[in-house]
């Protein structure tokens, strides 16, 4: 078995030369190579911020003339002035990097998980229906694997239980009429009510008397094509709003266990939420394409004639050899969430207040753009520095992992 | 082809409707109650009748009771009223609020692509030259800078800054003309003093919400034309001795162009969206803040009125971008 | 240097500040556009912005002065005891009975010149009455309308309150002959509904009703009359309201061609935007709805104003407070011990405010001790005041117990034996800058003497819904909420907010705006007393005794009575307003004044008596 996997690794792309061969073609990217130098300058100021920063990023000045400490022009003590509460700009900025680039890269990371897992199902599985449903007393040929027999029964449960539903929320919806029409009141209304539960719970009891012995086949590729579709039809603003109602909610034992788990951090969990919600929809259509090409490749085949587990063929063998969109892609994503964290805060829904983001820094500058201009430079200078870098090295990236693009 | 376009319609009412129970239940969800309005201005009305109201909306009944009585009314197009303004949910939302939001989106999706088009061919042909290095670094720095970032810093430009300091005339810093469409029934206004005004108000936001797609869609038809001009048959044409021109209008723009298309086609649904951040900054009352505000104030017909009008142009422009990819690239097929 | 800028200035705003006086026009800039007008029944909601647009279309039958005593306006005189309008029979203990008998001037008109009579008056009044109607008030319950004549008819108020008598007896009046055949055919669509089943379909008829007559669409087509100095020609929604003079108004001046003919709300909802307009010009005048208090305080906003424009700050009744959760059901309030005074004690001496409204407000925003205006009648300036000592404080939480940990938080042992931090929720509305700042400076100082705050915000709406305002009972929220009450005179002397009954809990299922939850049986009986009491001069010390014990008692932590600014281009005359200027302070104070100085336009009013600037 050994030897097999080390046959398939020499794939393109997966072989130690083809990773040196990238990054060789990286380097050559001046652009790119000037960006990873300063998103790991970043990454370095997020980290060691607190030795880093001048001041006390939530520290307000106290005694007598406090107005004249806030709103500082910047000066030799404090580099980029002070705000609306005499904070130190420099040293809130230092610390909102770490705000900042945890939301995008962690938004960005699960994203790309998410999409990447997904895509790979659907790709890998497209035109090849899964056994999603056997009966109880069905006969199915084959061995059944441990976890496909927890899966069996569990879908005994969820089939049932769905019929369940739809016959108790067919009840519900006409159970006032109905009543109203065997107390003798039949009225058109009522009529076409009760024919409506009668022939919802005969389809129900068939469906039920069917489920014995069935067995049912899903495309995995189907579904998730049209959850994609389903998702883009969805509106984010609605979306926002009620997820953070509920997980900010103390009374729903939900809320509850976002504060108890994550304390501070629930909005930053909140916003991630969100930008996962939307953003694997791009990763899995990307990645659901270079599978379905990918798998009709010899390697995908040689590995499953020697009988690899399906599993390890979609994660072992093919996800690696498509690694190049989805880095890409993560890069982008990256970008992507650090300009959602600050629209958010824009409109209210951002990280809490005394934590400085670049995004809130921002939000709050623009109140007072008139009179301290210099308040918004330094947050909206560091968003555009960041994302400019991001997209130039996921750009570099691009044509060092492209095998097929030259160089000139 | 044609089975193909029946296919997909027929695919597309079973999404709408789940899409449509989807976004009721997360209206319906939110926090507060759609009556909280009227009892905060009414702070004496007693429990009892604010019970009563609320069994009288019906909001008292189950989730999905509510979802199938709301969709009985919109299959009638009965959208409803607006909780907050009282006209028509529809007419608020169609007649007020959508005819100026196109205005917005369409100047900044045609100023976009004006722009998008020419600069990424330009960058294209010459790429690796000087130009092609400043359109590619502006496009990212474009991409790169939120929106309400520079709209505010146009707006203090515009209208603070470079007026006072070279004393011209400041744009106006917000807000939309005091001009109807009758105006230029009844003759209150010239069609070009109706045009001016207009202008002088959407110079701002309409440069603020192109700047976004004009940056990506210079990437994609720079990366698109690159694609295209490295193929063979470019390659033939131009080893043919055609003259360079020819080659690139004739041959590489029209199979450039294809990316683009299903971009545009793909992002129309957004020309409805509005752009709250954009619309916000500079007080443009446009479907964006329509959306925000209805959502916000638990205004239930419009919310829904405008969300599932957009959900329908999600699905449908979605269709359109598939079969027009089909049309202008015929190795494309579908079955 | 300075001069050269002055200079480019005045050149590069001539032509836009010209325009107001050359036509003799007004621009004013407002924040946020009314929904309808002449919806004076409050059926679609109250909103500033509408009450301040409806001081220029309608006249009341009183109205408020700028120094807050009330004025005839479409009656001949107030009624008073002394000029026997106002006679009162029964005895406080039983309920008294208050006949307020007015008689309406006979030059008064709507703007179509059909005259305003009793019957307007009346069917404003019955419409009120009118089955399933939504503004159910106890206000419109307690009386009773009678028509004399065409010019005179009583108010009879059963039981009568204090509050009874500082304002309108009635509100209104709408005009019969224009709304009447609408409202008889919409009585006759509802006659077979029952209000109690079909309270929805009563609410939103009515709804419709108002919406059809004050919509942008109605306006336009002018589907209504007015009688107030203006009448509106044209509303472009989202842009701009227009309103010109109204000819069959009573009170116009006598040179009124000298005055302003036309006004015109420019709508611009963001605060910065609007600045920007205020500062180019393209804004005369801006109202109550309009620019923040920090940007009217900017120095860039002054460096420009010589010359240009005047900004006033009108001392506001809008009380800004921490309601605190005291429902000691509620894990954390009971782990906190907020339901003990001693806890409130320590927060309010923990936090500098008058630091925070020196340094924030430059003190334009003073101080409050309890939730009655300085400018109030009533007003008690002797009340208990707890000053800034956050030694006391620290001394306070020992006595409850609580000792530093290792990191400055305080720490305690329940009773039950957990150990617990002073961790302490903070909800405010998110997106007001000047009150999240006032939040963030608050929080430092409660750190200082070891309680941590934690920040949970979120836009308005979301805070004030019924949901989460109303359900601190529920724990919705766990701690402080800050925000701010509207006080006209007659809601102070009313003082319903803080009973203990007003607490929203699940007995009333949550109504009531006592959010917090204070309960004071004090507090309780001197109002119950003082309501009754239709002598002010007998009810004004147990007014002051009732604030005494809201300060001592803390049923909310008092912060700071808001200031409005108002930026005032040179050369308007007469827009003017004060605290209680119209009820609640919202310019002008007589619309038919407003004039430019350089068209002729006397000054005939002063704000300067009423409202203060800042000293360079």
């Amino acid at each position: 078995m050994a030897t097999v996997d080390k046959a398939i690794r020499s794939a393109p792309l997966h072989s130690e030369n083809a990773w040196q061969l990238a990054w060789r073609r990286l380097r050559r990217h001046r652009l790119a190579m000037v960006s990873l130098v300063v998103l790991v300058l970043l990454i370095l100021m997020a980290i060691f911020a607190p030795y880093i920063a001048p001041h006390d990023p939530t520290a307000q000045p106290r005694g007598a003339g406090l107005r004249a400490m806030y709103f500082q022009a910047p000066s030799a003590t404090h580099l980029l002035g002070t705000d609306d509460l005499g904070r130190d700009v420099l040293s809130r900025l230092i610390y909102g990097s770490r705000v900042s680039l945890l939301v995008g890269f962690l938004a960005a990371f699960s994203s790309v998980m998410v999409g990447t897992v997904l895509g790979a199902l659907a790709g890998y599985f497209s035109g090849r229906p899964l056994r999603f449903y056997v009966g109880p007393l069905a006969r199915e040929a084959g061995a059944w694997r441990g976890s496909f027999a927890v899966w069996r029964v569990l879908s005994w449960g969820l089939y049932y239980g769905a019929l369940y539903m739809v016959a108790t929320v067919a009840w519900t919806l006409s159970e006032d009429a109905v009543r109203i029409g065997v107390a003798g009141e039949w009225t058109t209304n009522n009529i076409l009510s009760a024919v409506g539960l009668v022939g919802t719970w005969l389809a129900v009891a068939w469906a039920a008397w069917r489920g014995v012995t069935a067995r049912f086949r899903l495309d995995v590729d189907i579904v998730i094509s049209r959850l994609i579709d389903f998702m883009l039809t969805l509106p984010g603003l609605p979306i926002l709003l009620v997820l953070s109602a509920i997980l900010r909610d103390p009374r729903s034992p939900v809320g509850n266990w976002m504060y108890a788990v994550f304390g501070n951090a629930q909005s930053v969990v909140i916003i991630v939420l969100i930008l996962v919600i939307f953003g694997w929809i791009t990763t899995a259509r990307l990645v659901r394409g270079s599978i379905l090409s990918l798998r009709e490749r010899e390697f995908t085949t040689a590995a499953e004639s020697l009988g690899a587990s399906q599993g390890s063929i979609v994660f072992k063998h093919l996800v690696p050899n498509a690694a190049a969109p989805i880095i890409v892609e993560g890069t982008l994503q990256v970008g992507i969430a650090i300009l959602v964290e600050a629209a958010l805060s824009f409109l209210g829904f951002g990280i809490q207040p005394p934590v400085s983001t670049w995004g809130n820094m921002l939000t709050n500058a623009q109140t007072y753009i008139f009179f301290a201009p210099w308040l918004a430079f330094p947050p909206g200078i560091m968003i555009v520095i960041t994302v400019l870098s991001i997209n130039f090295l996921g750009d570099g990236l691009r044509d060092a992992l492209d095998p097929h693009r030259r160089q000139t | 082809m044609f089975t193909y376009i029946v296919r997909r319609l027929s695919q597309m009412l079973p999404l709408l409707f789940f899409a449509s129970v989807a976004i009721f239940s997360l209206v319906a969800l939110q926090p507060g109650d759609p009556l909280d309005a009227l009892r905060m201005a009414n702070p004496t009305m007693t429990q009892e009748q604010f019970e009563a109201l609320r069994r009288g909306h019906g909001l008292d009944q189950p989730i999905y009771v509510r979802y199938f009585r709301w969709l009985g009314r919109a299959v009638q197009g009965d959208m409803g009223r607006s909780r907050t303004y009282g006209v028509p949910a529809a007419q608020f939302i169609f007649q007020e609020r959508l005819p100026r939001t196109l205005i917005l989106t369409i100047t900044s999706l045609t100023i976009a692509l004006l722009v998008a088009i020419p600069v990424g061919i330009f960058s294209a042909v010459r790429q690796y030259s000087a130009g092609d290095y400043a359109v590619t670094f502006f496009s990212f720095v474009g991409l790169s800078t939120p929106n309400f970032f520079l709209g505010i810093l146009l707006m203090y430009l515009f209208v603070i800054y470079l007026p006072e300091t070279f004393g011209f005339r400041a744009l106006p810093a917000g807000g939309i003309p005091n001009l109807m469409l009758s105006d230029l029934e009844t003759g209150r206004v010239t069609l070009g003093e109706y045009l001016r005004q207009w202008a002088t108000y959407l110079v701002l936001p309409v440069f603020t919400l192109a700047t976004g797609s004009m940056a990506s869609w210079t990437r994609f038809m720079r990366a698109s034309m690159l694609e295209v001009l490295n193929q063979d048959y470019v390659r033939t044409a131009r080893s043919k001795g055609l003259n360079e021109r020819k080659v690139l209008y004739k041959h590489a723009l029209r199979n450039g162009l294809i990316p683009i298309v299903t971009l545009v086609g793909l992002s129309m649904p957004s020309l409805f969206n509005g752009a709250l951040i954009t619309e916000t900054i500079f007080s443009y009352p446009g479907m964006g803040r329509a959306i925000f505000d209805a959502l916000v104030n638990k205004d239930f017909n419009v919310a829904m009125a405008a969300l599932i009008f957009i959900a329908i142009l999600v699905v449908f422009f979605n269709l359109v971008a598939d079969v027009m990819y089909a049309v202008v690239d015929p190795r494309i097929r579908y079955d | 240097m300075t001069r050269f800028f002055r200079a480019i200035v005045l050149v590069a705003f001539l032509g836009a500040a010209l325009a107001g006086p050359q036509d003799n026009s007004l621009v004013v800039g407002a924040s946020q556009e009314p929904v309808v007008l002449g919806d004076l029944l409050n059926v679609l909601g109250s909103q500033a912005i509408a009450s301040e647009v409806e001081i220029y279309l309608y006249a009341g039958l009183y109205r408020v002065n700028l120094d807050g005593a009330l004025e005839p306006d479409l009656v001949t005189e107030v009624a008073t005891v002394e000029n026997g309008r106002v006679v009162i029979t029964g005895t406080p203990e039983e309920g008294q009975r208050a006949e307020i008998s007015l008689t309406l001037r006979d030059d008064i008109a709507w703007s179509d010149g059909q005259p305003i009579t009793t019957a307007d008056v009346a069917f404003t009044f019955e419409m009120t009455r009118a089955p399933g109607f939504p503004q159910t008030t106890d206000f419109y319950d307690r009386r009773m309308v009678e028509v004399q004549d065409d010019r005179n008819f009583t108010v009879i108020v059963e039981p009568a309150q204090s509050s009874d008598f500082v304002g309108s007896p009635l509100d209104g009046p709408l005009p019969e002959h224009i709304m009447g055949a609408g409202w008889d055919a919409l009585q006759q669509a509802t006659a077979g509904l029952d209000p109690e089943t079909a309270a929805a379909q009563f609410v939103d008829a009515y709804r419709e009703f108002f919406s059809d007559l004050g919509s942008s669409a109605a306006i336009n087509e002018g589907r209504t009359v007015y009688s107030g100095p203006f009448m509106p020609t044209r509303w472009t929604p989202g842009s701009a309201l227009q309103m010109t003079r109204n000819p069959e108004f009573h009170n116009h001046p006598d040179d009124q061609d000298a005055y302003v003919q036309t006004v015109e709300y420019r709508f611009i909802t963001d605060t910065n935007a609007l600045q920007f307009s205020v500062v180019t010009g393209a804004v005369d005048v801006t109202g109550s709805v309009s620019i923040t208090f920090d940007q009217a305080l900017s120095p860039q906003l002054r460096a420009r104003a010589a010359d240009r424009y005047d900004i006033w700050f009108i001392p506001s009744p809008v009380w800004e407070h921490l309601d605190i959760n005291q429902f000691s059901n509620v894990q954390q309030v009971a782990d906190n011990q907020l339901d003990d005074i001693r806890t409130r004690q320590a927060i309010i001496h923990a936090i500098d405010r008058q630091a925070m409204s020196e340094a924030l407000f430059d003190g334009l925003q003073p101080v409050s001790h309890s939730n009655t205006s300085p400018f109030d009648p009533i007003y008690n300036p002797d009340v208990p005041q707890y000053e800034y000592d956050p030694e006391r404080s620290m001394e306070l939480l020992a006595e409850l117990g609580w000792t530093r940990g290792g990191d400055g938080i305080l720490q305690r042992t329940t009773a039950d034996g957990r150990n617990v931090r002073f961790e302490l929720e903070y909800v405010t509305t998110a997106g007001n800058a000047v009150r999240e700042r006032q939040q963030q400076f608050i929080a430092e100082d409660l750190r200082q003497v070891g309680i941590d705050v934690r920040i949970n915000n979120a836009p308005s709406n979301v805070v004030f819904s019924s949901d989460f305002i109303n359900r601190a009972y529920d724990g919705a929220w766990t701690g402080m909420f800050m925000f701010a009450w509207v006080s006209s005179q007659g809601a102070s002397l009313n003082a319903q907010t803080y009973l203990c009954e007003s607490a929203p809990r699940p007995e009333n299922n949550y109504s009531g705006q006592n959010a917090g939850g204070a309960c004071s049986p004090r507090y309780d009986e001197l109002r119950n007393q003082a309501v009754v009491e239709l002598d002010l001069a007998a009810s004004l010390p147990i007014y002051q005794e009732m604030q005494a014990v809201f300060a001592e008692e803390l049923l909310a932590i008092p912060l700071i009575f808001r200031s409005n600014p108002i930026v005032v281009s040179q050369g308007v005359v007469n827009y003017v307003t004060s605290t209680f200027n119209r009820g609640y302070g919202y310019p002008p104070y007589r619309p038919e004044l407003l004039g430019w100085a350089q068209n002729g336009a006397t000054q005939e009013l002063d704000q300067s008596a009423y409202a203060s600037q800042l000293e360079d």
